[in-house]
């Protein structure tokens, strides 16, 4: 049985639906959150994250009675992230059920640091978004992901989550390379994000030191069609 | 058979609605209390946790819950500590200053890996290794892990199980009446379901 982690990750619009994106640009409808959240309960999925990802861009707080609703489905750790700007949404979100709260912005570093004082970095997940591989060096102008995620893990979050733009919903593999070179260098648990088509995918980076891996993709697409179909596969059915 | 109403002890920095949540799916009576007479009377209490140990310590010290835990422990009641809640059950903790509730005979410690390969948090699936015979039911169970601190005991007698993490850590620990779990069987999915159901029916 294996005591790695494959993470669901749902994307929510400002509408509440379901999709799926494409180097961050293009949606594709994938349906109702509760509907897959049932399903992924069902197949007692190791943890799941949901971001709604026009919160932040549209300055709205977290919806905090849709948020708790989707908890109360989840006998699984949840995170969430968007929209979280001060203490009080860390409070409301945590006592709502959230696990975890998901950080991305490097601007929010004091917010990061008032959250783990309280509730601890085990409530904290860092998410990098990068461009390239996460081995990378720092370019001229920004921080290169192993400078922006130990920014993270000194303001106090216990994880770090690494997204690849460059590989959202393409389905063509992880930069596992990358992603096994910074879990090295890392002493938090680090989540694989970005380019998984399926589980064994995401195996690929564990195997490489991610201690998880997150897909959209993965669990919502089957073929080269994209048909949505939920699917997961049972812990003792997996490679130690 | 009748069940006690089980008092989750709400108290700002747990994450008490995903308890309640479970005992609800499971049809046992349940209900959040922030009122310290509430807790001195109830016959079962769950001290849920998320989050760091002073902050827990001083918002239980500023509402006169940890008195109410305590007495209610004296007079005979089932106490479950989940997660930092079993952390509080001890005398102290290194993350932080505040004494605990002194429960259970021991200090929670940062886990110090022995290896680069060893992250902290323990953040994961893991199994629970029962050293006692009457918690065989809860063995070859896989429960969810999320602590940066474990809980060292005074006496191996009140570890009840163990996980091996970078070597054997405490994930159940039990003196008479007050028990405590490392992981969070409220997001364990049926092991949770298990081990809550123990505690729901637990009896002399």
């Amino acid at each position: 049985m294996s005591d790695t982690r494959l993470i669901p990750l749902l994307l929510i619009d400002h509408d509440h639906r379901l999709i799926k994106t494409v180097r961050f640009g293009e949606r594709t409808y994938i349906g109702d959150p509760f509907n897959v959240l049932r399903i992924f309960n069902e197949k007692e999925v190791d943890e799941i994250c949901v971001l709604d990802i026009d919160a932040g861009a549209d300055g709205r707080s977290p919806d905090f009675d849709f948020i708790r609703l989707l908890a109360s489905e989840c006998f699984m750790p949840l995170s969430y992230g968007g929209g979280i700007t001060d203490l009080d949404h860390a409070r409301r979100l945590i006592a709502g059920g959230i696990e975890k709260l998901v950080i991305s912005s490097p601007s929010k570093m004091p917010l990061v640091r008032a959250i783990a004082d309280i509730f601890g970095s085990q409530s904290l997940i860092g998410c990098v978004n990068y461009q390239g591989s996460a081995g990378d060096e720092a370019a001229a102008d920004t921080l290169s992901p192993f400078d922006a995620a130990t920014a993270f893990v000194e303001a106090g979050v216990g994880e770090i989550m690494l997204q690849s733009i460059d590989r959202d919903g393409m389905r063509d593999g992880m930069d596992v390379a990358g992603i096994g070179a910074l879990s090295a260098r890392l002493t938090t648990p680090v989540i694989a994000l970005g380019g998984a088509g399926a589980a064994t995918d995401m195996q690929a980076a564990i195997a490489a030191g991610a201690d998880a891996a997150a897909s959209g993709s993965a669990f919502c697409f089957i073929g080269p069609l994209r048909a949505v179909l939920v699917t997961y596969p049972p812990a003792d059915g997996r490679p130690a | 058979m009748q069940y006690d109403e089980i008092i989750i002890v709400d108290y700002d920095v747990g994450n008490a609605a995903s308890v309640l949540n479970m005992f609800s799916y499971l049809g046992y009576p349940a209900r959040l209390s922030a009122a310290p007479a509430d807790v001195s009377r109830a016959a079962r209490i769950i001290l849920p946790g998320v989050g760091s140990f002073d902050a827990a310590m001083n918002n239980l010290r500023a509402s006169r819950l940890d008195a109410a835990i305590v007495a209610a422990a004296a007079s005979g009641a089932y106490v479950f500590g989940v997660c930092l809640g079993m952390q509080l059950l001890g005398r102290a903790s290194e993350e932080g200053v505040t004494e605990g509730l002194g429960l259970i005979d021991g200090v929670s410690r940062r886990i110090m890996p022995t290896s680069p390969t060893v992250k902290v948090p323990n953040m994961g699936w893991r199994m629970a290794d029962p050293c006692r015979a009457h918690w065989a039911a809860i063995a070859d169970a896989r429960y969810y892990f999320a602590n940066s601190y474990h809980f060292c005991c005074d006496h191996d007698a009140d570890i009840v199980a163990t996980v091996d993490y970078d070597g054997a850590k405490t994930a159940i620990i039990a003196t008479g009446r007050v028990t405590g779990a490392q992981f969070h069987p409220e997001k364990s999915h049926r092991h949770g379901f298990t081990l809550l159901t123990r505690f729901a029916g637990l009896s002399l």
